[in-house]
């Protein structure tokens, strides 16, 4: 009898980074085993590097419809770290768009906090050829309001270092007070070797809050992916309703995909719902690609191309659509 | 509507009978090296044995308490005797067996469920196994079934050393640790190549011991091409201390062979339950686990399967309630290493009256294992907002030739069935306990007729007093 | 050799276990209109997916002959390349995309070059108007969110922007209103003036024929062809029903 490696082949992607400049982000709120490498991701951070911040206070006021795009986090480089705070105002409407698109590490935070009747949509780009980005969003949601979120990740090619971008991504959404919502579009593309560590933690605190999760993303080379996914229902949010799907299309030999999707549940009334799917093109779909004349390839460098390409849909922003198209056909070479 | 009332400890009936302790001897409280070495000269154990133990509890002084599951703070080692041996040799006809403990296994149905429909029954009583016997037709097909300890010293003896935790190394976790240090009592089993038995084998566990542990060893070899049905059960009377097990099932199932594996798991709710259970499955092999987990006041159970073999399949099927004082963090584990290999996991979970019931899973698949087919489908149901139930599964894929899919559902008894069976004259308590009943019908139907009646039984029992 | 686009010649298909096609012999020529009727579960969707490729559905015996060729060792790709359509009885939804960008592609994949944006446009628009579909569903995902008259009418859509030569068509009709029946007939009417298409139509109802003119009908029974006649044949049927098949 030999002994058997039961543990996932080749684990130390994150756990090669040990020591005093190492980040831990993206905690889960409940733990599991350890050998997963699940429980946190954590970062190589150059600590020696000043810290320089770029603040960013945006309010919007009561009963004010807006659209705000916030392009300096792609432009500027003279912060590693930017603080944005937007306080959506009862009644208000706004779109925030953003774009970040690194040329160095970078940590990014919003903290947005929605008054009773506010909606708010928050649009991001999350695009890196070779740099680590940390984005955070945290949210507050007061009574009736309702809180959209549309991520989109595509990698990037530069020079030989190309798609070789990490992203960590960190949501954390309250619906504090009872009718809020909330909505999350998430695409993302993966390939060459970046590495993409999503959190989201949904917590239902008020009754009769709402949140639906839909996660889509193609994997290809070499590229990883770890997709946290918590609903969790406190004491006293009955009526709530939490929904979250993810689909993942595997489609090169040596990707890696984690998917751990959580449901947390101290409330009776409520319902929650979680479903997961990972693999190649499915069969019903190939066939009725083929049966067109497309193969196997092409159908699913088609499919790949959809799970970003889905979002588009949910931009109201010509200049936003536009990017999403132009980067899709840059990493993907179509149209 | 009424308000809802609770019982809080209900009536467990059989199982809380206590007998008065009348042991032969019972190891000190607590863990040092002296204390395993008394343990091991007490059972007289081979030396590889002894040095295997001192080397397990070298380990779990090693070792961090998990700290993602229920707390374990309750359970305070230095009070736990971790052998208790019963007045009693082992027997082979229950006529030997002491009266008072062979009343405690008639009151549990054992020695009827064997001439019934039985091929086989061990039965340990805290330490030590008091009786064991195998059918003689089962016998002659070559099937062995026998304790650890004779198996460890007999005609077996380098089989068990082969096999001995090899498959949960002490390193695995610390209660896999603990219990290489000091394991007692349990079975082993071997079934021949192209042997099938067509009833199953028992062994039952009663822990009668107040604040004792119990640290069976079930060893299962069913070789190529042969099939088996092994079923385990356990209980124990309550008592207010702490009382553990800590056991280990190492299941090898060979070439083409196929094996299931069903328990009716029901400690008392005093009783903490740190159980580590795997299988390795070869080329074409089976394993099906059926788990019921009614009892134990903690419980950290995730039965793993391991696909070694190509073509080779593993199906869980289980449910957990957690009622009143309870935390159960249940599940299972998979891991595909062959090629075209498939598992399928389908669990429900009860929570009320203030338990917590968590389902735990990982379903690994490494990129040797092209031809992946994996399926998870877990559903939770709360019955009150005092409890809790939580879901957390997660997913390694590193092959793109996989099909791995999960779905998971937490909700509430719906208040259109409950008026639908009352309008058919039902009162709400039966009508809870009937849909809770039809929740939970997943393992029932894979149970043979007795158990499954014996699992409805329990299901009952906990619904008793759930509405007044 | 005379003028046979399709040839089935003695053709076993198993799905699974099952064997589901005994020795099916049927033949197409070029431009023609052939109708195959027979009870549910008799085997004439399972001859649609064999002629068209789905794996799932496993050639034990016999050969499918088409413009000359052996096909039933082709992947369905390049059968569709070659001039093979199928429309599909419940066509698949694939989210993100587009019924012109699907088209597009499928176009480009037949002819080896990409089309010119503006030129498929206008072809897609003009064809879409045929059909009386609402422009806007070109831009909106693969029968996402489709009624099931709007799913039938965009693989005729297909059928038409990619003009193969032979069209099989997996109860196209089944489940419309009669004004998409309309709809969906005028557009199979295009499609053999257009492209002088042969066209192989698995239905229950005479409403989709009546716009064409049927050379002939088949009527399959377990898995065989046990009777085939001219246009009445499907008359015949239509009054007194499949129940003498199995003398």
């Amino acid at each position: 009898m030999t002994n058997i490696n039961i543990l996932p082949d080749n684990e130390n992607v994150y756990n090669e980074h040990n020591g005093s400049d190492v980040l831990t982000v993206n905690a889960m709120p409940s733990k599991t085993w350890h050998w997963l490498s699940v429980n946190e991701a954590r970062i190589k951070w150059d600590s020696n590097s000043e810290e320089k911040y770029a603040d960013e206070l945006i309010v919007i006021s009561e009963n004010n419809k807006e659209e705000i795009w916030i392009d300096d986090i792609t432009t500027q480089n003279e912060y590693n770290s930017k603080k944005v705070k937007i306080e959506a105002k009862e009644n208000s409407e706004v779109t925030i768009v953003s774009n970040h698109d690194i040329k160095n590490n970078l940590r990014a935070f919003m903290d947005i906090n929605l008054s009773k009747n506010a909606k708010v949509k928050l649009v991001q780009l999350l695009s890196s050829a070779d740099k680590a980005l940390y984005n955070e969003v945290k949210v507050s949601c007061d009574e009736k309001s309702s809180f959209e979120l549309v991520q989109a990740f595509m990698g990037k090619k530069q020079g030989d270092t190309g798609y070789s971008g990490k992203i960590y991504s960190n949501v954390i959404v309250n619906l504090d007070k009872d009718n809020s919502e909330f909505k999350y579009d998430m695409g993302y593309l993966g390939q060459g070797d970046n590495l993409l560590d999503y959190n989201l933690v949904v917590n239902h605190f008020g009754k009769n809050t709402n949140c639906e999760i839909n996660v889509n993303g193609a994997l290809k080379d070499k590229s990883q992916k770890t997709f946290r996914g918590t609903i969790d229902f406190k004491k006293g949010s009955s009526g709530s309703v939490g929904a979250e799907n993810e689909t993942v299309l595997m489609l090169g030999d040596d990707v890696v995909n984690k998917t751990v999707p959580v449901i947390l549940c101290s409330e009776e009334e409520v319902s929650g719902t979680h479903g997961a799917s990972i693999g190649e093109l499915d069969e019903e779909t190939l066939f009725y690609f083929e049966s067109r004349g497309i193969d196997k390839e092409k159908a699913e460098n088609i499919m790949a191309r959809a799970s970003v390409e889905r979002l588009v849909g949910l931009i109201e922003n010509a200049n936003e659509k536009e990017i999403i198209e132009k980067t899709l056909q840059e990493v993907l070479g179509d149209d | 509507m009424e308000e809802k009332t609770y019982v809080e400890d209900i009536d467990r009936s059989i199982y809380d009978i206590k007998d008065v302790e009348d042991d032969d001897f019972r190891m000190e409280e607590g863990l040092t090296p002296d204390i395993i070495k008394k343990l091991s000269e007490e059972k007289d154990d081979p030396e590889w044995m002894r040095e295997f133990r001192l080397e397990s509890l070298k380990i779990y002084n090693e070792l961090e308490v998990p700290d993602w599951g229920p707390s374990i703070e309750g359970l305070d080692m230095n009070h736990i005797a971790t052998y208790v041996r019963p007045k009693s040799n082992m027997e082979n006809t229950w006529e030997n067996v002491p009266q008072d403990i062979k009343d405690t296994f008639e009151r549990l149905g054992i020695p009827q469920a064997e001439r019934k429909s039985l091929a086989g029954v061990g039965a340990q009583y805290d330490s030590e196994l008091v009786y064991h016997n195998v059918k003689d037709e089962v016998a002659e097909q070559g099937v062995v079934y026998t304790d650890m300890e004779s198996a460890m010293k007999g005609e077996y003896a380098d089989m068990v050393k082969e096999y001995f935790m090899k498959l949960v190394p002490p390193r695995d976790h610390k209660f896999a640790a603990l219990h290489g240090a000091v394991w007692s009592g349990g079975s082993f089993v071997y079934v021949p190549k192209n042997t099938e038995l067509s009833i199953p084998l028992q062994s039952y566990f009663r822990l009668n011991a107040k604040g004792a542990g119990q640290f069976e060893h079930t060893l299962i070899i069913v070789d190529e091409g042969a099939s088996l049905h092994f079923i385990e059960g356990c209980s124990a009377p309550k008592y207010n201390v702490a009382n553990l097990h800590a056991g280990c099932v190492e299941l090898y199932v060979k070439k083409n062979a196929k094996l299931r594996y069903s328990t009716i798991e029901n400690w008392s709710k005093n009783m903490y339950n740190l159980n580590t259970k795997r299988a390795i499955v070869e080329e074409g092999g089976s394993v099906e686990w059926v788990s019921g987990s009614f009892g134990s006041h903690v419980g950290y159970l995730y039965p793993m399967s391991v696909l070694k073999g190509d073509n080779s399949r593993m199906e869980f099927t289980g449910v957990t309630f957690a009622g009143n004082g309870q935390n159960l963090d249940t599940g299972a584990k998979v891991v595909h290493i062959g090629k075209n290999t498939s598992s399928y996991m389908n669990t429900r979970s009860i929570s009320k009256s203030g338990g917590i019931s968590t389902f735990r899973s990982s379903v690994v698949v490494k990129k040797s294992a092209t031809g992946t087919k994996s399926a998870v489908s877990c559903e939770s149901l709360m019955l009150d907002s005092d409890s809790r139930s939580d879901t957390i599964p997660a997913m390694d894929i590193r092959t793109k030739d996989a099909d791995v899919g999960h779905e998971a559902k937490i909700g509430s008894i719906s208040d259109d069935a409950v008026f639908y069976l009352m309008s058919r004259g039902m009162s709400e308590e039966d009508a809870r306990a009937l849909i809770v009943s039809g929740f939970a019908d997943n393992v029932s139907k894979e149970l043979p007729l007795e158990y499954a009646l014996e699992m409805n039984n329990l299901i009952r029992l906990e619904m008793k007093g759930s509405i007044g | 050799m005379d003028n046979k686009l399709l040839e089935i010649k003695d053709l076993y298909v198993n799905v699974g276990e099952k064997e589901i096609l005994k020795g099916v012999n049927l033949s197409v020529g070029s431009n023609e209109t052939h109708v195959l009727m027979g009870p549910n579960g008799t085997g004439k969707s399972t001859l649609g997916y064999a002629i068209c490729g789905n794996p799932k559905y496993e050639i034990t015996g016999g050969d499918i002959i088409f413009d000359g060729e052996s096909i039933k060792d082709m992947a369905v790709n390049e059968r569709a390349k070659k001039g093979i359509f199928l429309s599909f009885q419940n066509p698949l939804e694939v989210p993100g995309v587009t019924l012109s960008a699907f088209i597009r592609s499928s176009l480009e994949q037949k002819t080896g070059q990409r089309m010119k944006l503006w030129d498929f446009k206008k072809k897609l628009k003009e064809t879409m108007s045929l059909l009386s579909m609402d422009e806007s569903y070109a831009e909106r995902d693969l029968n996402v969110g489709f009624s099931g008259g709007e799913k039938k009418k965009a693989e005729i859509l297909q059928l038409l922007m990619l003009e193969p030569k032979l069209a099989i068509l997996d109860e196209t009709d089944s489940g419309l209103d009669v004004d998409a029946v309309r709809t969906v007939s005028n557009g199979i009417k295009i499609f053999k003036e257009r492209c002088e298409g042969s066209l192989l139509i698995i239905t229950h109802s005479t409403k989709i024929l009546e716009a064409l003119t049927v050379d002939k009908t088949h009527i399959m029974h377990e898995g065989v062809i046990v009777k085939e006649g001219d246009a009445s044949l499907v008359d015949e049927i239509n009054e007194s029903g499949f129940e003498d098949l199995n003398n």
